[in-house]
């Protein structure tokens, strides 16, 4: 898939690289200059609507907290509210993350850092940002397992690692988690961020494509596995060109492209795991709302090669069907 | 067998029961006027009810095919000059097949017209709403409080035998409180709330006296409004996290956009809602939300009396399923064995499905006597 853009949208691009380093200067208090926050507030969220930035608010109040170091948006809105000073450092920072944002990129890569679950964890350009759906897919896997068993686990497409780390976090008795990803950026982040959270020593990360139906040695041997929990890229491709621009522009291509009908990971990810899951492990996967019946038609009709069992299909927080859970007979 | 015999003649009993009942009715409205009705489904341009229609139309065809049937036998066995005792013999056997089927299909042109005309009823709260759920002690001081005890117990299990989710618990003596969310959570509770009168003699009474108190039980429907729809999942990003939640009677909304997490925000937002929705205001809206709604069975008023458990007989009675008189349907409104009720979730569910059957056949009737109304 090649990214067409058009010389405007280059032009976007370069510029918003630029405030992007720009912004990223140490923390000095400057107290001399004051603007009241209120009007920075209203001028920023003018020029956003007239670029036609989506979710204007939310984006600004959510740079207002970072930059004054609050975490509830509550907070941020009464200071601003009552017209708090501030100092011109401040003022430079927030500039240049608004002049980001009018370049449509994602206030998660501005602010680098999102929250997921309990965990922060560090964003970075072009790894895919964690969604709120995904962060359902853990809790329900927390939910299925047995505290009481040991679990050796297989990710397919880590991202950030949001996705291994709560169940790093959420499972002491989760012993062992091998994360993979296409993507080294990817993988680099997924490290920083175990170390970050102290949670490295149970995480072994590989850099590596999955293309057909193995897994190398240095893979392999860690298994068979548990259970096997992946978000693959599932989007159709005729559906790319599409995607907002904050998307389409910024997060890695290969994160969201699934293929002419989003299922060629998925068709993958099932080989992967009739091969090596252990008896009665299962394979959790995020997938597009379209998917799980033809998934589950799919695992029906391999049933004799793959012995694997489609159990169920749930519904996400915006009541479309997300999440699917196949067993290893 | 013999009791499985007995079983089987009964519900046919009832099947003829209710064509009896309803075939009159059902030709009357459907098939005599058949093309007008056919118009009026046809000219239905609300297109989320194209399977409802193509169906309900389907079966009224089967339906008017298999009464032409069935006349023309009828008519055959009684002209004179039928004279073959065994071809009778056959024609009557016909006869008996033709009228099963015909009692069958009776009950899906019924079931198909309820959901048909369900359907074009928006202002229904939705079978799939989840509820807040709230036990609290009436009159009877101790032995209230004992009785709401063993009440919410009863519920919880009644709760994880469904699979539904119990969340924010709280459970002290003065009340018990939960979230539930699951399937059908409305549909199968919407009937459960309202007061429920013991009488028994309690522990601590000397002189065996028997004691009447009762206990209060609330089933709030809520809804919570998320982000609009779309593809989602990896087709969006969106740092907008907001959640709504409605309490659907009262039409009380609250919203939180405080944390980046919309799992979060959801449970503020429940947090808040209920914190809004005192005992006072909830007791309002109800009274508000019967005024508003049609003739719906058991969906009781906060003070109205639903359930007695008499111990010293060990039943329990439903008072909206004995005081309802309805022809077409056979109801039990006593139940004898209150440990098992206690013990057994399914018993419970008994109780609740009855109330099912008995709204809907209220509602099927309200819908014919509309239906019939503005026929004339
Ligand atoms: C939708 S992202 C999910 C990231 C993260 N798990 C999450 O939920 O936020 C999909 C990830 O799979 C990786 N990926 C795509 N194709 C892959 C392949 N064939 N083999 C390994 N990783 C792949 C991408 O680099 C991307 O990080």
């Amino acid at each position: 898939m090649i990214r067409k853009c058009s010389s405007g949208l280059l032009r976007l691009l370069s510029h918003a690289r630029k405030s992007f380093e720009a912004y990223d200067v140490p923390e000095s208090i400057n107290r001399h200059c004051s603007t009241s926050s209120k009007d920075l507030f209203t001028l920023q969220l003018k020029k956003f609507e007239n670029e036609k930035v989506s979710e204007a608010v939310s984006s600004l109040e959510l740079f207002f907290a970072h930059v004054l170091g609050k975490d509830k948006l509550s907070d941020v809105r009464s200071e601003i509210k009552n017209e708090l000073k501030l100092n011109s450092d401040q003022i430079e920072m927030i500039e240049s993350m608004c002049d980001c944002r009018l370049s449509k990129m994602p206030t998660q890569y501005i602010l680098k850092e999102w929250d997921f679950n309990d965990l922060r964890l560090k964003m970075k350009i072009p790894v895919f940002i964690p969604r709120p759906e995904t962060e359902e897919l853990v809790n329900i896997i927390t939910q299925e397992l047995d505290s009481s068993k040991e679990y050796k686990i297989l990710e397919v497409g880590c991202g950030t690692g949001c996705i291994s780390l709560s169940l790093l976090r959420f499972m002491p008795n989760v012993k062992q988690i091998i994360a993979i990803d296409q993507s080294k950026t990817a993988c680099e982040l997924t490290k920083e961020n175990s170390l970050n959270l102290e949670l490295s020593n149970r995480l072994k990360v590989f850099n590596y494509k999955l293309k057909d139906d193995s897994l190398p040695e240095e893979i392999s041997q860690n298994g068979p596995f548990d259970v096997i929990v992946s978000n693959p890229p599932y989007v159709p491709s005729k559906d790319l060109l599409r995607l907002a621009p904050e998307i389409f522009l910024y997060e890695d291509i290969r994160a969201l492209d699934g293929g002419p009908e989003g299922l060629n990971i998925i068709q993958l990810l099932l080989e992967i795991s009739s091969k090596y899951l252990s008896k009665n492990g299962n394979l959790w996967m995020e997938v597009d709302h379209r998917h799980p019946e033809i998934i589950e038609k799919l695992v029906e009709n391999n049933r004799d090669e793959w012995n694997l069992k489609f159990i169920a299909s749930r519904k996400d927080l915006f009541k479309k069907e997300r999440f699917v859970n196949i067993k290893k007979l | 067998m013999v009791f499985k015999y007995l079983s089987k003649t009964k519900s046919y009993i009832s099947l003829f029961q209710r064509r009896n009942y309803f075939s009159n009715r059902i030709n009357k409205l459907f098939v005599d006027n058949f093309d007008k009705y056919h118009k009026t489904i046809e000219f239905d341009e609300n297109s989320d009810n194209y399977y409802v229609k193509t169906k309900l139309i389907n079966i009224l065809n089967e339906y008017s095919k298999l009464s032409e049937s069935l006349k023309e036998v009828d008519k055959e066995l009684n002209s004179e000059n039928q004279t073959d005792d065994d071809l009778k013999k056959l024609m009557k056997e016909e006869k008996v097949e033709l009228d099963m089927k015909h009692s069958e299909l009776v009950t899906k042109v019924l079931n198909e017209i309820y959901i048909y005309e369900q359907l074009k009823s928006a202002d229904t709260i939705e079978n799939s709403s989840n509820i807040i759920f709230e036990v609290s002690p009436g009159v009877g001081g101790k032995e209230a409080m004992l009785f709401a005890n063993e009440l919410s117990t009863m519920y919880f299990n009644y709760f994880n035998y469904k699979n539904w989710d119990i969340k924010d618990v709280e459970s002290n003596d003065r009340h018990h409180k939960a979230r539930i969310e699951g399937r059908d959570v409305w549909y199968f509770m919407k009937y459960e709330a309202g007061v429920h009168r013991v009488q028994r003699i309690p522990d601590t009474e000397r002189r065996g006296r028997v004691h009447t108190s009762t206990v209060s039980i609330a089933c709030i429907p809520i809804r919570d409004d998320v982000r609009a729809s779309g593809a989602g999942g990896q087709h969006v990003n969106t740092t907008d996290s907001a959640v709504r939640i409605s309490h659907i009677p009262s039409g009380i909304s609250v919203e939180s956009q405080e944390d980046r997490s919309q799992i979060k925000n959801r449970e503020i937002a429940m947090r808040k809602l209920k914190n809004i929705l005192s005992e006072r205001l909830i007791t309002e809206a109800f009274e508000k939300s019967m005024k508003t709604r049609k003739s719906q069975v058991g969906q009781a008023n906060r003070n109205e009396k639903i359930r007695t458990y008499n111990f010293k007989d060990d039943r329990v009675t439903d008072h909206r399923l004995s005081s309802l008189d309805i022809a077409s349907i056979e109801k039990e409104d006593t139940l004898y064995d209150l440990q098992g009720l206690f013990n057994n979730p399914e018993k419970l569910e008994g109780f609740i499905v009855s109330l099912q059957k008995v709204d809907k056949e209220r509602t099927l009737l309200d819908i014919f006597s509309e239906l019939e109304l503005k026929n004339k």
